[in-house]
């Protein structure tokens, strides 16, 4: 089943590539895609909310000699993200409909394979395979910036690829480290995530203790990728030059991946390090806030605006998870979702207004809401997600953050975020005022309303504004159990694997069942 | 009976070279069609493949000896000889049709390529000091002779006289070095001086010194830093397959000796000096070569220099499994497989491009190129990955198995040289991918002409980047030992 996730997109990719025609691509694409967003719902059926293990997955030997398996699987902490990248394809096809008009077919191709490689990065329980899915994303969207982008779209594809590639590398370096230590210490090497789990890492006060370097290199790789300040400078650029779908995926899901890194690897592979470093990151973070919300606050094109708030409210999800408690937790898991769905939901609304006027500058706008009102209106309830309004998602996640941070006493980060906050408020609003208030200015005459399949886009995101800021419990109980566990085992976590529906190779299959043979008391006997 | 039986992989390679010449010297001189010549060649490679496959040794530890141990044969040297000889066989279809070579010498330099291929197969098989530094002349000569023959004009001959100076330099250098090493030992074979009298190296300088001259001969084969300087030269007057066999094969049997050789020698002894001087040789080779590569505005340059850093990740891998890291031979072999798969792929890839005149390829020359050869681009895109070390492609594998290899010895200086030396390679490597897909100006200039590639070459490409795709995605296919 999660196999299947993780692969149809690139089989459908193979298959469209070679479509010429591009309408008949578009409608492919379309089918395919929707096909798909059902099928990833049929996970609601299956997955077991009440648990924090491992469900559904497969784990099958693939590479020996190194001991790299081929192992996927879901839990709680994966399930939503899943989720949200199936349902992104469909919106970033319809997204691209008129938006891309050459070389259609090598557009859904690069689309379909990113959808692959981030399924896969966040299904991967094997480091390695998690490595490869991580690092090959780089590559549709790196074609996806640098083909259909703007101007500058060549310089901002390499500066993405390269910043991120960079990072990756210590990320491997860590891997093979964590692998060697492994085969210290059980005498057989493998790059399973449990294997690592299982780890008791060396720890001194100092800098280059084992641990606190291992931990860096994790932590570099995905900080570029979050991005953290000050790793953050390609972030903005991707984002001007990338097309409306591309930016849509890079914001909700791509930078997920970065954050997600840090919920997966940092937080239970290095405890000590990560207690060790909290209060500065922490402060970091809230510097990360601030000066996000500072810059956007500055920014004359719209979305290199809110690209800066991305980089602010991603901040917000670091600040959460290094509070090392159960609010901060759970509200930068949140706050993952509530910024996936805000930051695609602008991103794409951006889109829809450059596709009819072809410019990003704010002073060229004005009026708009005259003009569009429908845009509009939906605009200001995505933003005020954004702003974290009461009864929107970007409330309940960033009041967790502040929360979890006030418990931590990180007063520092806590000021900091709160800056933030007013700032947040103060651009996102000075941005509306501009765009859509006021007189109505040459460039905003040319516009015309929205058209269905531009409403069918859209709506979603306002019902999923709502509805995350009005029932958090709907959403939350699906990961509820996994982040309790991470936040209360956090000192020695363990992940089992729930063999209901769980398809293992020879190997592991024998061991699973010695295993319960012999223990038949303990449920968790397992892995 | 027996040697020669043992030995005929090699002499049925260096009987059939004879053929397309002999035709010619008995045709008056008359240059026979390229095609039965490459062909009479190409049965020659099968046979010898053929061969080899007969003699293969049937166990991992098995060796055999031949002519009272002058040559050497064993699993690793089976496995090397069969992609060396792959590698002929992929060079010799290059050149068929190839602009640059001149169509009237043709059988002397398929001949002159098998000559320096039986060379090489003999270095590779040296049981000794001497017979490799037999093996490593006659290759060396070939060589030298091809670069000369390449191109016509003046700069063929002073490129080729350059590399000849500066290869009898090498050479010189390391028969000083055997002298010293025999001098101060009494053998010709350095395994046995390890194992027999490992005390003479710590108290012998002689010893060391003919070492480090030994090293020095042949690591200025495979052009490490600082011994690269004769790259340029060589590039700007040889034609194409001949730069790829210089690549490649060399490459490999060099890494390959080298690697049974040395074997413990590292370990055994308090080679303290000598091991930080390889390190440092391996390490400045990677920065300097991929340094160097970002520098070059033609495309054929920057790869010829991002082999000198991929011969200093070779080296590492050489010098940690030589440390006694647990898979060091696994990761020498499929980092050398998967290297010289992708060279190959992407040599044969840019053939479209090829002039009668001028090796030169400028980057720019690529602009646009997803418009005209979409699947081509599509070729040159996966190579380059490859070679950058990006999954899901062999080069991927590669990159991991250095990494593994160097920390399994500890060695976290050395791989934070690696790391930084594999992000500045993404630079260059990514940069012909960006102006093959995304310079869009194309339709306003005319269409570009290129050379069609031959069919045979085009199956080879696809054979070639399946194989890329396969020993990144299942690579226990490709583990050896």
């Amino acid at each position: 089943m999660l196999s299947a996730l993780i692969f149809l997109p690139l089989v459908f990719a193979l298959i469209l590539v070679f479509i010429k025609n591009p309408s008949l691509c578009r409608k492919g694409a379309a089918f395919c895609s929707v096909a798909y967003f059902l099928f990833s719902l049929s996970l609601f059926l299956f997955f077991d909310s009440q648990t924090e293990e491992l469900q559904l997955g497969e784990r099958f030997s693939w590479f020996p000699a190194l001991g790299i398996e081929y192992f996927v699987a879901v839990d709680g902490l994966s399930f939503w993200f899943v989720i949200l990248t199936a349902f992104l394809l469909p919106v970033c096809v319809g997204a691209s409909w008129n938006l891309i008009k050459e070389k259609v077919s090598a557009f859904y191709c690069c689309l379909f394979l990113m959808i692959t490689s981030v399924m896969g990065t966040f299904l991967a329980m094997d480091t390695i395979l998690f490595y490869i899915f991580f690092e090959s994303s780089l590559i549709p969207l790196y074609f996806i910036i640098g083909i259909w982008g703007s101007k500058e779209r060549i310089y901002a594809a390499f500066k993405f690829f390269i910043y991120t590639a960079f990072g990756s590398l210590f990320l491997l370096a860590g891997l093979v480290a964590l692998m060697h230590l492994t085969l210290q210490s059980t005498g057989e090497m493998s790059a399973s995530l449990l294997d690592f789990y299982k780890l008791e890492l060396p720890f001194e006060a100092s800098l280059l203790s084992t641990q606190n370097v291992l931990f860096f290199c994790f932590f570099l790789a995905f900080a570029i990728k979050l991005p953290f300040v000050p790793f953050h400078t390609w972030l903005p650029l991707a984002h001007v030059e990338a097309p409306a779908p591309g930016s849509a995926v890079l914001a909700a899901v791509i930078l997920k991946m970065g954050a997600y890194g840090f919920l997966r690897f940092v937080l239970p592979l290095f405890p000590q390090s990560v207690e060790f470093f909290a209060s500065s990151i922490c402060f970091l973070a809230g510097v990360g806030i601030f000066y996000g919300a500072l810059m956007a606050l500055a920014q004359k094109n719209i979305k290199k605006l809110v690209a800066y708030s991305s980089v602010s409210h991603m901040a917000y999800v670091l600040l959460g998870l290094f509070s090392l408690n159960e609010y901060g937790l759970t509200g930068g898991y949140y706050q993952m979702l509530t910024h996936a769905v805000s930051s695609a939901g602008l991103f794409l609304l951006v889109g829809i207004l450059y596709e009819r006027t072809q410019s990003l500058n704010i002073s060229d706008y004005g009026g708009l809401a005259k003009k569009m009102p429908i845009l509009a209106i939906n605009f200001v309830i995505i933003s005020l997600s954004a702003i974290a309004l009461p009864s929107t998602g970007g409330f309940i996640s960033e009041f967790f953050v502040l929360m979890g941070s006030f418990t931590a006493r990180n007063w520092g980060a806590l000021f900091l975020a709160l800056w933030g906050v007013i700032f947040g408020a103060s651009y996102m609003l000075y941005l509306i005022h501009r765009v859509f208030f006021g007189s109505v200015s040459v460039l905003s005459q040319k516009t015309s309303l929205l058209s269905k399949r531009e409403m069918g886009i859209i709506l979603p995101f306002v019902f999923l504004v709502f509805g995350m800021g009005l029932f958090p419990k709907a959403f939350l109980k699906y990961s509820t159990v996994s982040l309790n566990h991470l936040q209360e085992s956090r000192e020695n976590y363990n992940l089992n694997i729930k063999t209901k529906n769980f398809r293992l190779g020879q190997k592991h299959f024998s061991l699973i069942s010695d295993m319960s043979g012999t223990h038949n008391t303990r449920r968790q006997g397992g892995l | 009976m027996s040697d020669l039986l043992l030995s005929s992989p090699l002499w049925s390679l260096f009987l059939f070279s004879l053929i397309p010449i002999s035709l010619k010297v008995l045709n008056k001189n008359k240059e026979s069609s390229l095609f039965l010549s490459s062909g009479f060649i190409l049965i020659g490679i099968f046979t010898s493949l053929v061969l080899l496959f007969l003699i293969w040794p049937s166990s991992n530890i098995e060796i055999k000896t031949l002519f009272s141990e002058a040559l050497v044969f064993n699993e690793l040297r089976a496995i090397a000889s069969l992609v060396l000889l792959l590698v002929g066989f992929f060079i010799v279809l290059m050149s068929i049709q190839q602009p640059q070579v001149n169509e009237n010498i043709f059988s002397e330099i398929l001949f002159l390529k098998i000559g320096s291929l039986f060379g090489l197969l003999i270095l590779l098989w040296a049981g000794n000091l001497l017979i490799a530094f037999i093996g490593l002349e006659l290759a060396s000569l070939s060589f030298y002779l091809l670069i000369a023959l390449g191109r016509t004009g003046s700069q063929a001959l002073k490129a080729s006289f350059k590399y000849f100076v500066l290869g009898s330099v090498a050479s010189a250098i390391l028969l000083y070095g055997i002298s010293f090493v025999v001098g101060s030992s009494g053998h010709f074979d350095l395994q046995r001086i390890f194992q027999q009298s490992p005390e003479l190296i710590t108290s012998s300088r002689l010893l060391t010194l003919g070492l480090i001259f030994i090293l020095v001969g042949f690591l200025f084969k495979v052009s490490i830093f600082p011994f690269h300087f004769w790259l340029p030269d060589v590039y700007r007057a040889s034609f194409t397959p001949l730069l790829v066999l210089m690549a490649t094969g060399l490459k490999l049997v060099i890494f390959i000796l080298l690697f049974e050789w040395t074997r413990n020698m590292f370990s055994l002894l308090e080679f303290s000096v000598l091991l930080s001087l390889f390190q440092w040789l391996a390490v400045l080779s990677v920065l300097f070569g991929n340094i160097i590569a970002l520098l070059q505005k033609d495309f054929k340059k920057m790869l010829l220099f991002s082999t000198v850093a991929h011969s200093g990740y070779l080296l590492m891998i050489l010098i940690v499994s030589q440390m006694g890291s647990f898979f060091g031979r696994t990761a020498l072999l499929y980092y050398l497989i998967v290297y010289i798969g992708t060279t190959l792929g992407i040599f044969i890839c840019l053939r479209p491009f090829e002039k009668k005149d001028s090796v030169a390829l400028n980057l720019s020359e690529l602009d646009g190129l997803v418009h005209q050869k979409p699947f081509h681009a599509f070729l040159i895109t996966l190579f380059l990955l490859s070679l950058a070390g990006i999954p899901p492609t062999g080069g991927f594998v590669s990159k991991l198995f250095v990494f593994q290899a160097l920390l399994d010895q500890g060695l976290w200086w050395m791989l934070f040289w690696a790391i930084l030396g594999s992000s500045i390679a993404l630079f260059y490597y990514l940069k012909p991918i960006a102006l093959m897909y995304m310079k869009k100006d194309l339709q306003i200039r005319e269409k570009k002409v290129f050379i069609r590639l031959p069919r045979f070459l085009t199956s080879c490409l696809l054979l070639l980047s399946g194989f890329i795709l396969a020993s990144g995605l299942i690579p226990s296919l490709f583990i050896f030992g």
